[in-house]
């Protein structure tokens, strides 16, 4: 998938785990684990806006799109 | 879909599924029964003795000496054409009444293998995961069975059509052997594979919608 999540980078940086957002956001752990891990097909807006709500980010700190990276 | 319509619709499935279990137990005991007398048959004959008979599909004409008239119609020169008829006789023991029953525990075996696909299909409904990917396999191999069942059908009802031609008379009926082959079966399986494919792209819609967060 060309569109990458840079979930990971983001909690480290933020020194916040995956547990702790996912109870913020209200998405279960293994749906964000699927996220993070770039096996998700499709992210809702409304995820999107609860992920940059909490992690104070705007929607292009998380998502990063990669030439060449085809399914 | 409204949680009262998704209870509902689940009691569906799992009243259906009671049903298809009932008739999966019942065709595997007749199934079994049906060995056993397969194996049985060089020694024991038909169940019931003497009496026992087997019945086999004929097709047969009559002749004119037979008319048929409608007074109430006002027809006085009605013609039977051709007769569609079971012929039953007692069977000699041996690898003919072998066959026969071989050839009824396949026909049940079918039907028995299609029940239990089925059944896998509803257990999946009923577990609110329908769109499982084997579901689609399960549903084009449904399709596929049913679509090669009829010509193979078709065949055994000629190939007995033709046996009581060679071997059966009586005064006034002509044994033939007709070609029996019922094209809406084929349709229906047409559509089964249809359904099969439908099936197929909902399991992928399924398989998005459950990887979008």
């Amino acid at each position: 998938m060309p569109i990458r999540v840079k979930l990971d980078q983001l909690l480290f940086d933020r020194r916040l785990t995956l547990t702790e957002v996912a109870d913020r956001i209200g998405i279960t752990i293994a749906n964000l684990s699927v996220l993070k891990t770039n096996k998700a097909k499709a992210i809702r807006f409304s995820t999107l806006d609860a992920l940059c709500r909490e992690l104070k980010c705007q929607p292009g700190e998380i998502l990063e799109w990669v030439d060449g990276e085809s399914e | 879909m409204t949680t009262h319509s998704a209870v509902s619709s689940r009691r569906v499935a799992a009243g259906i599924a009671a049903v298809l279990s009932g008739l999966f137990y019942l065709l595997a005991v007749v199934l079994l029964l049906v060995l056993c007398l397969a194996a049985a048959a060089p020694f024991v004959g038909v169940p019931g003795g003497g009496n026992g008979e087997v019945g086999i599909p004929v097709s047969f004409t009559v002749d004119d000496t037979h008319p048929v008239t409608s007074p109430t119609l006002g027809i006085d020169n009605a013609r039977i054409r051709a007769v569609n008829g079971t012929l039953s006789f007692p069977p000699r023991a041996g690898r003919s009444l072998i066959a026969l029953w071989l050839f009824l525990a396949g026909a049940i075996a079918i039907v028995l293998w299609v029940t239990a696909e089925l059944r896998a299909v509803l257990r999946t409904v009923r577990d609110g995961q329908p769109f499982a990917p084997a579901n689609a396999n399960r549903v084009r191999r449904i399709a596929w069975i049913v679509i090669f069942t009829e010509p193979v059908r078709a065949f055994i009802v000629y190939s007995s059509h033709a046996f009581a031609m060679r071997n059966f008379s009586s005064p006034g009926l002509h044994f033939n052997a007709r070609v029996d082959f019922n094209p809406g079966v084929i349709l229906c399986g047409l559509i089964i594979l249809v359904l099969a494919e439908i099936f197929r792209a909902g399991t992928q819609l399924d398989e998005e919608q459950s990887l979008t967060i």
